[in-house]
């Protein structure tokens, strides 16, 4: 009963001077009880119920959505990332500068915007193979890589990269030398990282634009390496 | 927050099962989860911010975050902010779902559900 009482005035405190906590608090335990009750109806019809109702209370555009979608489904993709590796490949002074100061030196290709704000880029050696994760969602560098694969933000690869990537390595084809460190590198919500993969074998003379169709989505996060060039691609005798 | 989603060297969740080969998936597999990530894109920023919406999914009660799809833990997740921040209300919401799924035909469904 006391703490009961207790409670009662932690309440009324709470109320006269913090009343949007109060509130807050409120509206939290209705939302869940809500949620809760409908979370087994079939989520099309939950996803749309949401657009509907927020689009009549004038708070999401339909046409914003359907402009936004397409961006990121048929704009912004790994085809990004694979022109700024090919750059890095072709010049050693913007390689340089992406290492340095990778937000400018990407953002001189054009590719800026939400969830890229900051980047780090990992350069991979004969002796250092990076690859990169989100271990607490699904962080990961958009303006470059586009939205993520279901792998990326899946718990068995959040769960063991960061345990046992040599084997995860392995589960992508990529059998590293012992020899070889593997870092991994876990994102987070200001930080992005884009892995510069090891130029391959055979890619002398090849242009940017043929290089940059051997920088595989896979290959910026580190999973596997960059392809190798068809033997017919090396050209014509 | 301590919860299931901090999960970086958990053991027992099997091997890594890409759905296809490096960058030929499709971006979405059902037009819901367009829609979701649409929705999501252009109300983050404007009504809620980019740790507000991490911490709401952290948030979903841990059997449904480990068995849900992404995009529905999105749902769960955008759903909860608009409700908290008081721009729909947990009513108005069960309402206009239900009236939605009895004008597609689907009242006695629902009825069974309840």
């Amino acid at each position: 009963m006391a703490g009961q009482h207790d409670d009662h005035d932690h309440d009324d405190h709470a109320h006269h001077d913090h009343p949007h906590h109060h509130f807050h608090r409120i509206h939290s335990e209705a939302a869940d009880a809500l949620l809760m009750s409908i979370a087994d109806i079939e989520i099309s019809a939950r996803v749309k119920a949401l657009e509907e109702l927020l689009t009549l209370k004038g708070l999401v555009d339909p046409a914003a959505l359907d402009a936004v979608v397409d961006l990121y489904e048929n704009q912004i993709g790994p085809k990004n990332g694979a022109r700024v590796i090919a750059r890095a490949w072709s010049d050693p002074a913007y390689k340089k500068w992406l290492l340095e100061d990778p937000n400018a030196a990407i953002a001189d290709l054009g590719f800026t915007g939400a969830q890229g704000e900051n980047m780090v880029a990992l350069e991979n050696t004969d002796g250092v193979h990076n690859v990169v994760v989100c271990t607490l969602c699904s962080c990961y560098p958009w303006p470059v890589l586009g939205l993520p694969p279901v792998w990326y933000k899946s718990m068995p690869y959040r769960t063991r990269i960061v345990r046992d990537p040599r084997s995860v390595l392995a589960e992508f084809g990529t059998v590293l030398p012992d020899t070889t460190e593997i870092r991994v590198w876990d994102s987070n919500s200001e930080v992005r990282y884009l892995v510069v993969p090891r130029r391959p074998e055979g890619t002398q003379g090849m242009d940017e634009a043929a290089l940059a169709g051997l920088v595989t989505r896979d290959s910026m996060i580190g999973v596997t390496e960059a392809l190798t060039p068809e033997p017919a691609a090396e050209g014509a005798p | 927050m301590n919860s299931v989603h901090d999960c970086g060297g958990f053991d027992g969740f099997g091997r890594v099962v890409p759905e296809d080969y490096d960058g030929r998936e499709p971006v979405f597999k059902e037009e819901w989860e367009r829609r979701m990530c649409g929705l999501f894109m252009i109300t983050i920023g404007a009504h809620y911010s980019d740790d507000e919406f991490r911490q709401s999914r952290e948030r979903l009660e841990p059997v449904k975050y480990l068995t849900r799809p992404y995009y529905e833990q999105w749902w769960f997740a955008v759903a909860r902010l608009m409700m908290e921040k008081g721009l729909l209300t947990p009513e108005e919401f069960a309402r206009h779902l239900a009236a939605g799924r009895a004008a597609a035909g689907n009242a006695d469904i629902l009825a069974g559900d309840a």
